[in-house]
């Protein structure tokens, strides 16, 4: 009996610091007084961790921001943080927890277009905003009135980067590899489809599912289709695992990828391996702009680390709800979604944000490339 | 006193399999324990070996007691048994079972056998000697690699001895070892439990072969329904009224 | 092509051996599946990147730290999962190898963050290309250092008087006990043992992969896991043959059918062997 017991409380224990480090941090803030709730879904755990961390830290330093210059209508702001996972269940279940709590009044978040499309329909019945700053999955703004993504969609950006790659470098046969999810489809979708409108070859397409380290097999078999370039639809960290294991295999060539490939952290877990990649970005942290400088200074000073695409898009979600709060006059949830809806030329980090009609931003993109194991702007050259 | 038990209690629900037993085993002889199916003789042995936890009473063993150590200090303390129902490893060779038996004498450790000192290698030498004598007492040496589950039913009874006595036992404990035994091997038996005590190993006997029990045995004790009944010389326990009574007026098989 | 595919997989699959070993061991004495082992790779990882960082960019030193690491993450289960469950339901146990799992994969966010590191290369020159295949001596010491570690295992294990005793409570604990046999300290060995493998697998596969993270070994551990039930979870020379097996096949299985089916691959050989034959090509009924 003692045992069925201890086997109780050691479990107990195991989870029970496993869940503290979150509910802490939430308690917290919770005591201040009476402060307006924002609800922030990301993976802070998981595959997708480092991505749901730089959510936390801008969305914190965004409110730290606003609440030191006086907050919005008078009142503080504070955030909850949920940590989805990166699995579209939790995400579903902490919308219920976020729409069920009348102290909230807006959502930022999920990370991936999976998670959000999964969340989509639990926000858009309990109307309250589900704002993201990285869906880019076609389907997510136009899902429901409440859904909002202000990183622009593939269907604006890949355009431009079939543009890039087929006038700009001079591809013409390129391979994709992509990952396996609502993104990745999607990615690789809209550049394939402009890519070959433009009179390019697609040689061979092969996908990979969340979590794979090893690609040689796949990079072995696009090898065999002979390209000029290389489409990489992936986040960063598994971009420039992609192109250690291309290196290894003694396969040189140019890669193209989304701007989701934009992070330093790319540069540091590539090395060499990402000499040579060509991408887009509508946020460019060595940009001079002051307002870009100071946030990257904080961030540095904050976190130790650079902040990547991801995180200013976080900033930029954040800055933008207390913008439309402020202009809606209200927390009211109705009204707060009403005045997002009527943004123009918002001035994010990642570019000025005007919302269509379906709740997507249209963005302004830039031509980079890695050169020297640092990104450069290519126009420049 | 050698061996001893005090008041030995099991129970399984609300059967008590050993009913406050008490045994004293002489250093040196023969002492056998008999009794109708069902007595309780091997849960006896189970108590003793530690495979089982006695509910009440005490187990001493060279003055030592070792009611509630467990299985392996109470054959590291000299105490090797074989089973009524034979235990061997099925899937390891024949000499591997005996070796097994040798782990207690056998103190070398990973770094010894790592660096092939020349204290593992002479131990190592001992050990391998000691199998093959066991082995060749006992008759399998030519089979020494084959898996112990291929043995015939006889031979396996044997090398459960064999591994038994690789821990070089001061009590040994045998459970049935003449099961399954056609008149010759039994005969045998006898020889080889004799040549035993000859070399000072004690002996503790479950055996329904009542020939050989009352041929070896210097004492002999009775258990019926878990109680000890009776206790003394084969003489005495053959004209003991509640042994008859118990082995003819109510056999229960 | 092929020749590529095959080095592709042999190279994966040595990775595969070590870890679905790490489970055949600790199956083995225990009949227990330890899925703390993908967590005890991604430790044995942070081990080696932590001793390349901060100490020195030797290899055989990280080596020595995730073989060390992984030793002791397995002594601690044992004593936590096991030994202070013993007596509970085994399901017990299992759950909190589970509970393990997640509380290492949390240690290591909490201290190191979740950020991907990069794990330097080693030996990264290529050796020779063959029939078009490159390949390069991190490789070729990838894949003899995880043989020369399956070998030594194997010596171990066949050979020796612990390795005996190991095998003795895998086939019959009882009376392995009843033989002299000290079965606490045989499991602590074995679970010691399996720790130290997955440590060692988790530097070498780092440092092929040149990423370190928190999450490295969720996807590894399973796959090794369906490895080891390819192989026969209670053999250790099947396992081996599990892991080489499984990886060669999905790799030629990328080639043949697509990327997207790999994992696909693996689970259904994981299911069929569970379904129709639990114990795997070599797994006998109950020896290791
Ligand atoms: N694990 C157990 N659970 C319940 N009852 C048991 C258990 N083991 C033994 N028994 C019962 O205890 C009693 C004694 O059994 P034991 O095996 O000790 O008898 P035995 O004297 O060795 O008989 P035999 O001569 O047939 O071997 C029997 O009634 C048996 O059914
Ligand atoms: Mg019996």
């Amino acid at each position: 009996m003692s045992k069925v017991l201890r086997a109780i409380l050691l479990l107990a224990v195991v989870l029970g610091v496993v869940s503290n480090g979150y509910a802490a941090g939430k308690q917290e803030k919770a005591k201040t007084d009476e402060p307006v709730y924002i609800a922030l879904t990301a993976p802070i755990t998981g595959d997708y961790a480092e991505y749901g961390n730089n959510f936390k830290r801008s969305v914190e330093m965004a409110i730290d921001k606003i609440n030191a210059s006086g907050g919005v209508l008078g009142r503080k702001l504070a955030v909850l943080v949920g940590d989805s996972k990166g699995d579209p269940k939790e995400s579903a279940t902490l919308a219920q927890k976020w729409t069920s709590d009348p102290k909230i009044v807006a959502q930022i978040g999920d990370f991936t277009s999976t998670c959000c499309l999964a969340a989509q329909p639990i926000y858009d019945q309990a109307g309250m905003v589900q704002l993201s700053p990285t869906a880019s999955h076609t389907k997510f703004a136009q899902g429901s009135k409440w859904s909002f993504s202000i990183v622009g969609t593939q269907a604006g950006e890949q355009p431009f980067i079939a543009d890039y790659a087929y006038n700009k470098l001079g591809f013409r046969k390129i391979a994709v590899i992509h990952i396996n999810n609502d993104w990745g489809v999607d990615t690789a979708r809209y550049f394939t489809d402009n890519f070959k409108k433009l009179g390019g070859t697609i040689t061979a397409i092969e996908n990979y599912f969340d979590g794979e380290k090893d690609f040689t097999a796949i990079l072995t078999k696009l090898r065999a289709s002979n390209p000029d370039a290389l489409f990489m639809a992936a986040m960063y960290n598994d971009g420039a695992s992609i192109s250690n294991q291309r290196a290894k295999l003694g396969w040189n060539l140019p890669v193209v990828g989304p701007s989701s490939l934009y992070s330093e952290q790319l540069l540091k877990l590539g090395g060499d391996s990402v000499n040579n990649l060509y991408t887009v970005v509508s946020f460019f942290a060595d940009d001079p702009k002051p307002e870009i400088r100071a946030y990257v200074t904080e961030f540095e000073k904050r976190y130790g680390l650079k902040p990547n695409f991801h995180a200013a898009l976080a900033y930029d979600a954040m800055m933008l709800l207390a913008d439309a709060m402020k202009r809606a006059g209200s927390f009211d949830r109705d009204k707060i979604r009403e005045a997002l809806q009527a943004t123009k030329d918002f001035p994010g980090l990642a570019g000025s944000i005007t919302f269509t009609e379906k709740g997507d931003a249209i963005k302004q993109y830039t031509r980079v490339m890695v050169k020297n194991n640092k990104f450069e702007l290519f126009d420049k050259r | 006193m050698f061996f001893q038990m005090r008041k030995v209690r099991k129970t399984f629900g609300g059967l008590v399999a050993v009913n406050d037993v008490d045994l004293d085993v002489q250093q040196g002889t023969i002492h056998a324990v008999i009794g109708p199916n069902g007595a309780g003789k091997t849960t006896l042995f189970n108590c003793i070996t530690g495979l089982r936890r006695a509910d009440a009473g005490e187990i001493l063993f060279e003055g030592e007691n070792i009611t509630d150590l467990p299985t392996h200090r109470i054959a590291a303390k000299g105490i090797g048994r074989t089973f009524q129902n034979i235990r061997l490893f099925p899937y390891l060779s024949v000499l591997d079972n005996v070796k097994v038996g040798t782990h207690l004498l056998n103190p070398t450790t990973l770094w010894d056998t790592a660096l092939k000192s020349s204290r593992f290698r002479k131990l190592e030498k001992e050990v391998e000697d000691l199998c093959m004598e066991l082995l060749h007492q006992t008759g399998l040496s030519e089979k020494k690699d084959q898996y112990a589950r291929n043995l015939p039913y006889g031979e396996q009874r044997k090398l459960e001895i064999a591994r038994a006595l690789a821990s070089k036992p001061k009590l040994l404990l045998l459970d049935e070892p003449a099961a399954g035994m056609n008149p010759a091997e039994t005969a045998e038996l006898d020889d080889f439990i004799r040549s035993l005590k000859a070399k000072g190993i004690t002996i503790l006997l479950i055996e329904h072969d009542m020939k050989l029990v009352m041929s070896i045995a210097d004492t002999i004790s009775v258990i019926d329904y878990g109680v000890k009944i009776a206790e003394g010389s084969a003489s005495e326990i053959q004209s003991n009224e509640r042994v008859i009574e118990a082995y003819l007026g109510k056999r229960r098989n | 092509m092929i020749v590529q595919q095959l080095i592709n997989g042999i190279t994966q699959g040595s990775i595969f051996a070590l870890l679905a070993i790490s489970f055949a061991v600790i199956y083995g004495v225990l009949r227990l599946v330890n899925f703390a082992t993908g967590a005890t790779y991604m430790m044995g990882a942070f081990a080696g990147w932590l001793t390349v960082r901060y100490i020195s960019q030797n290899i055989f030193l990280a080596m020595l730290a995730g073989l060390c690491t992984g030793w002791s993450i397995g002594f601690l289960i044992e004593k936590v999962a096991i030994k202070s469950l013993r007596g509970v339901a085994r399901i017990a146990s299992l759950i909190c190898t589970i509970g393990f799992s997640i509380f290492m994969i949390e240690i290591a966010t909490v201290i190191f963050g979740a950020e991907t590191k990069a794990m330097p290369s080693f030996f990264n020159e290529k050796a020779f290309t063959l029939g078009g295949a490159t390949v390069v001596w991190y490789q070729l010491f990838l894949i003899g250092t995880a043989v020369t570690i399956l070998l030594l295992l194997q010596i171990l294990i066949f050979k020796t008087k612990a390795g005996l005793a190991i095998r003795t409570v895998s086939l019959d604990f009882k009376t392995a006990g009843l033989m002299g046999i000290n079965v606490d300290r045989t499991i602590s060995l074995a679970f010691s043992l399996g720790g130290a493998t997955a440590g060692i697998a988790g530097v070498l596969g780092s440092v092929y992969y040149n990423i370190v993270n928190p999450t490295m070994g969720n996807l590894q551990g399973l796959k090794s896991f369906s490895a080891a039930v390819f192989g026969g979870l209670t053999s250790i020379p099947g396992a081996i043959l599990g892991g080489y097996l499984l990886a060669i096949v999905e790799n030629f299985g990328v080639q043949i059918v697509s990327g997207g089916y790999r994992d696909i691959i693996g689970f259904v050989i994981l299911v069929g062997f569970l379904l129709f034959r639990p114990r795997g090509l070599l797994g006998k009924k109950t020896s290791l």
